[in-house]
């Protein structure tokens, strides 16, 4: 016949794949789960972190509101006189002072950021729109009013309406509740301008509206000598967010990939018979196996498709919560399509080429063997350990081979390597299982036939290991890193003294208080004020005449404070000099004699101070230097908080290290009071372990769903076998345990491999760490991957030995 | 009539498939019992009930109504763990084909009961070997199921099938997938071990093979319609 169309026959088939999964849906449900819930994890990750992560326009917006320039004005007003002879008439001009602020209501006085500006600058279109945000009421418009964040309306007790008094600007009255975007939980006050500003730094935002014409003005302007910055300037995005989803994603469908080979292997299997039939009936094999993976393409599409519409259904419901969790004001909600199509179409990838071998394998089962149901038997390819040892030695030497590593590069380096190395060692579990099976004669009854068993069928075994080996990998490997730099934080500053409880909020001071009221262990109690000069904080440098060049652990800032400060900083020992008004230099580099003070971090140089220096016997990261207040002050400065912190934190200082218990009864002391936490260097590493525990009980939670799979599979598998069992007398038991043993092998395999698997690129990122962080070995984690995972999986496996477990490997295959 | 401590014994026992309208009598009311070494074969045509007899005999299952006794002992009124302790220590059971675990070597599948039944592993080999000497294939001891014939591999299923103390050996078509030479050898080795005291049941459409037994029982829809006993 002429014209035959050369895919009728794929067609057909595919019609016919498609028409047994319809008749058997339930053996579909394995692989939409193992599509849908990856891909709804990527979309749903991507379109939160899409709304969660500043755009460049939102960053832009937090750093100059809607201007095109920004003029700083370090000189004040002269600078701001300085610039308008050369700004065109049509452009829009807002002045705004930024700086610090204090708030006075009902006997409480609470410090805040300040920013002013006109009412008018603050509305759609103007150049300040953006900086600060109004969630209430207006904006202030004269001297007498004022706007305040809710941090500071809930700390002093006050609302819209009522009078506070600012410590640079008299009474007024409340009219609106103002918000940074960035920052939405800290304390601001927004007021208008002053002729002059005594404190604070001052910008011209200036809007142009044509980014040529801004350039050009810019250029003008830097000409007069004035700091101006652009908007076009801004340009930094965080792409590695997107990066990182659909890298952990790809992990996620490998897995997932590896599982359906699995699967699909053993179902193919069991329709032996039906597939000797087709080619009994003159299916071509390749037909064959196309039609396989086409079917099972297209059933992961739909899984995908319904997976990126539950991500992004969850990543709509919680869009709620993100302020909260974030502390910033994250827009409205926004889908991400680019994660939901990278994510579908890694689904569908990921279902293909896991369909492949199998359908492969079950097309070219001989026809006769197929239709007698005749096993084919079980051989592992000769060229299979070659390729192993090939991946993994090419995997090596990526990761430790100067030569390899210069070829390629030091980043692809490292994940090539891992990858190659993860490869390796799956291509070598076949092998592994066969060797294990004939090794086995000597070994008991229950895990012989485990260990044969797992040989036997070491087609479908193997995919499961691999994908255990994987995901466990990845778990040793975060283990090993986060272990090595919890270990290498030792040799870092911590942030406080191991005996200092820290209370920031708007009742620091009386959660302090009361601690050291209520405590017989606290030594004291005191404010951390730094000294300031017209709202900057003094900056204290090196004097380079003086001090040895290494790099000082401590903030340059100067604490002012009386004697309290000297006991809860550990510097009793320079009392005397303290008394008399001297400059104390805390554990400063060899050979300081003397420091300058700056009017900031970029300001103009103040005075020149010797120092006295004094050795804590702590290396924390606290303020370098302390001046007694009475000095501070006879020297023109004043007390301020810490710079990026807008409230006074008061320290505690314990006669001993800060306890679990201590801790706890601290943060007891600051939950009674709204806006106030408490912190110690015990804290810090909380958030490190909670980390590093939740990707451990990802890693084990996904490897079990993994071996439990198996373990169906094994089980749908093994039914001719057990049968035997049972009619040679073998008691319930030694069936359990049988099982049991076969699913615990699998995991103690997969689990073992991952030990190198995870440690090889742990090991070479550290060693290409710009920081010196020495490699610790994370045997915690990696016990618990080859003992807990085993112990769970065995005895998960020995509880669906039962007829619920027949019915859910009935479902499965 | 119920003998006492007879190997087999049936009595007024029937299997029924479902229930309702869709309910299917597979077999009885049969009555029957086998002496001590007693080779009984049960012949009839496809769906006389012949598999389903031999599984109630073998506790692979239980009975709808009547009672199933293996050397005295009532089968209903045993717990799971017993009947299984009975299928190691009392029962053979040999089927047509996928009988041998595939995992297992020659000597280690003959050697699973007694494994089963807590024997060293030594031990439980060396009779093994024995049984299998007996059925002359103690030079293949060592090779997988996959590696062996379908004779060879039947061979090895009857070894294991009386190996050790046991004393009744059931047999559902053994030869069924095997050529006729083969098959007869391997009804004479089943001979042989009744000769030697095992008791056997052996369920047959072939004449000829039923010929080697003592007895036959003739099964159709699911009741024993005759009874005879070849010359020997």
């Amino acid at each position: 016949m002429n014209g035959r169309d050369p895919f009728a026959a794929v067609r057909a088939l595919a019609r016919v794949e498609l028409r047994a999964l319809r008749a058997h849906p339930r053996r579909a449900l394995l692989l939409v789960v193992l599509v849908a819930v990856p891909v709804a994890a990527v979309a749903g990750a991507g379109t939160m972190l899409g709304v969660l992560t500043p755009s460049r326009e939102e960053r832009r917006t937090q750093a100059m509101g809607r201007a095109d320039l920004v003029i700083e004005a370090p000189a004040g007003h002269a600078d701001l006189l300085r610039a308008t002879p050369h700004l065109p008439p049509d452009v829009r001009v807002a002045r705004i002072a930024q700086g610090a602020e204090s708030v006075v209501a009902g006997g409480l006085r609470l410090h805040a950021r300040l920013v002013a500006a006109e009412a008018a600058t603050l509305a759609p279109g103007a150049p300040v729109e953006g900086l600060v945000v109004l969630r209430a009421g207006r904006a202030p418009v004269d001297a007498g009013e004022v706007a305040l964040s809710p941090s500071l309306l809930e700390g002093l007790g006050v609302d819209l309406g009522d009078r506070v008094s600012l410590a640079y600007g008299g009474p007024r009255v409340v009219t609106g509740v103002v918000v940074e975007p960035e920052a939405i939980d800290a304390p601001l006050v927004l007021r208008t301008p002053s002729l002059v500003e005594a404190k604070g730094t001052e910008r011209l935002l200036i809007t142009v509206g044509d980014p040529g014409r801004a350039k050009r003005l810019a250029g003008r302007l830097r000409d007069a000598g004035l700091r101006t910055s652009e908007r076009a300037a801004i340009v930094s995005t965080d792409d590695a967010v997107a990066a990182i989803v659909l890298a952990l994603g790809s992990i996620g469908f490998a897995e997932a990939g590896l599982v359906i080979a699995a699967a699909l292997g053993v179902t193919l299997r069991r329709r032996r018979r039906e597939i000797g039939l087709l080619g009994a009936c003159g299916a071509p094999p390749a037909a064959v196996a196309a039609a396989i993976v086409i079917s099972t393409a297209l059933l992961a599409l739909c899984a995908g498709v319904a997976g990126a519409v539950l991500g992004n259904a969850i990543a709509w419901g919680l869009h709620p919560f993100y302020d909260a969790w974030t502390g910033r004001l994250n827009g409205p909600f926004v889908l991400s399509p680019g994660h939901a199509i990278a994510g579908v179409g890694l689904g569908v990838v990921a279902a293909a080429v896991a369909a492949a071998l199998p359908a492969i394998a079950a097309a070219r089962v001989p026809i006769r063997d197929a239709l007698g149901g005749r096993r084919p038997g079980a051989s592992t390819p000769r060229a299979t350990p070659a390729f192993a040892l090939g991946a993994l030695a090419l995997g090596l030497g990526l990761g430790f081979a100067p030569p390899l590593r210069a070829l390629v590069g030091a980043g692809p380096s490292v994940i090539g390597g891992a990858l190659l190395v993860v490869a390796g060692l799956g291509l070598a579990v076949p092998w592994l299982l066969e060797t294990g099976a004939r090794l086995a004669s000597a070994v008991p009854l229950v895990p012989r036939l485990a260990l044969r068993d797992a040989g036997r069928f070491r087609a479908r075994n193997a995919p499961v290991v691999a994908a255990i080996l994987a995901g466990m990998a990845t778990s040793v490997t975060i283990a090993a890193l986060i272990a090595s730099a919890r270990g290498a934080l030792d040799a870092f500053p911590a942030i406080y003294r191991d005996d200092q409880l820290v209370f920031e909020g708007a009742a620091a001071e009386e959660a302090a208080r009361t601690l050291a009221a209520t405590s017989s262990h606290v030594l004291a109690v005191a404010p951390y004020r730094v000294a300031a000069t017209n709202g900057m904080p003094v900056v204290a440098r090196l004097d380079s005449t003086g001090a040895a060049r290494q790099r000082g652990h401590r903030e340059p800032w100067v604490a002012v404070g009386d004697d309290t400060l000297l006991t809860v900083l550990g510097a009793d020992a320079a009392r005397a000099d303290f008394a008399q008004g001297r400059l104390l230099a805390l554990d400063p580099p060899d050979g300081t004699r003397s420091v300058r003070f700056q009017d900031g971090p970029r300001g103009a140089e103040l005075a020149t101070h010797d120092v006295v220096s004094v050795a804590t016997g702590r290396r924390v990261a606290g303020p370098a230097y302390v001046l007694g207040l009475a000095a501070a002050e006879r020297s023109g400065h004043e007390a301020a908080p810490p710079p990026g912190r807008g409230l006074v934190p008061w320290y505690v200082r314990l006669d001993a290290p800060v306890t679990a218990r201590d801790l706890a009864v601290a943060r007891a002391l600051a939950e009674k009071r709204p806006g106030t936490s408490v912190d110690a260097a015990l804290a810090q590493d909380e958030p490190v372990r909670r980390i590093h525990g939740i990707v451990l009980l990802l890693c084990l939670a996904t490897g079990l769903v993994v071996l439990l799979v198996a373990a169906a599979l094994s089980n749908a598998e093994s039914e001719g076998d057990l049968h035997t069992l049972r009619t040679v007398g073998a008691p319930p038991a030694v069936l359990r345990g049988y099982r049991a043993a076969r699913t615990g092998f699998l995991a103690l395999l997969g689990s073992a491999l991952a030990v190198p698997a995870g440690l090889v690129p742990a090991v070479r990122i550290l060693a290409d760490a710009n920081v010196d962080v020495p490699f610790v070995l994370p045997w915690r984690e990696i016990l618990a991957g080859l003992v807990l995972l085993p112990l769970v999986a065995s005895g998960l496996a020995w509880l669906l030995a039962g007829d619920g477990g027949r019915r859910v490997t009935r479902a499965l295959t | 009539m119920v003998r006492a401590a007879s190997p087999l014994a049936f009595d007024r026992v029937t299997k029924v498939h479902g229930a309702g309208p869709t309910a299917v009598r597979a077999l009885g009311p049969v009555s029957f019992a086998v002496a001590p070494g007693e080779f009984v074969a049960i012949m009839g045509p496809s769906g006389s009930g012949k598999s389903t007899l031999l599984g109630l005999a073998g506790a692979l299952d239980t009975p709808t109504e009547g009672t199933v006794s293996i050397e005295g002992h009532d089968l209903s009124a045993l717990t799971p763990g017993a009947l299984a302790a009975l299928r190691r220590r009392t029962i053979g059971y040999v089927f047509q084909d996928l009988n041998l675990l595939p995992g297992l070597t020659a000597v280690e599948n003959a050697a699973l009961p007694l494994e089963l039944d807590g024997a060293s592993i030594p031990a439980a080999r060396s009779e093994a070997l024995a049984a299998l000497e007996a059925v002359d294939l103690a030079r293949l001891a060592h090779r997988f199921p996959d590696d062996l014939s379908g004779g060879e591999r039947q061979r090895v299923a009857i070894a294991r099938a009386f190996v050790g103390p046991r004393s009744l050996l059931l047999a559902d078509e053994p030869t069924g997938a095997l050529d006729s030479l083969t098959g007869e050898r391997v009804l004479a080795l089943l001979r042989a071990q009744c000769d030697r005291g095992l008791t056997a049941v052996l369920v047959t459409h072939d004449a000829a093979h039923a010929a080697w037994a003592d007895r036959i029982l003739f099964l159709r829809d699911g009741a024993i319609v005759d009874e005879s006993r070849p010359a020997r």
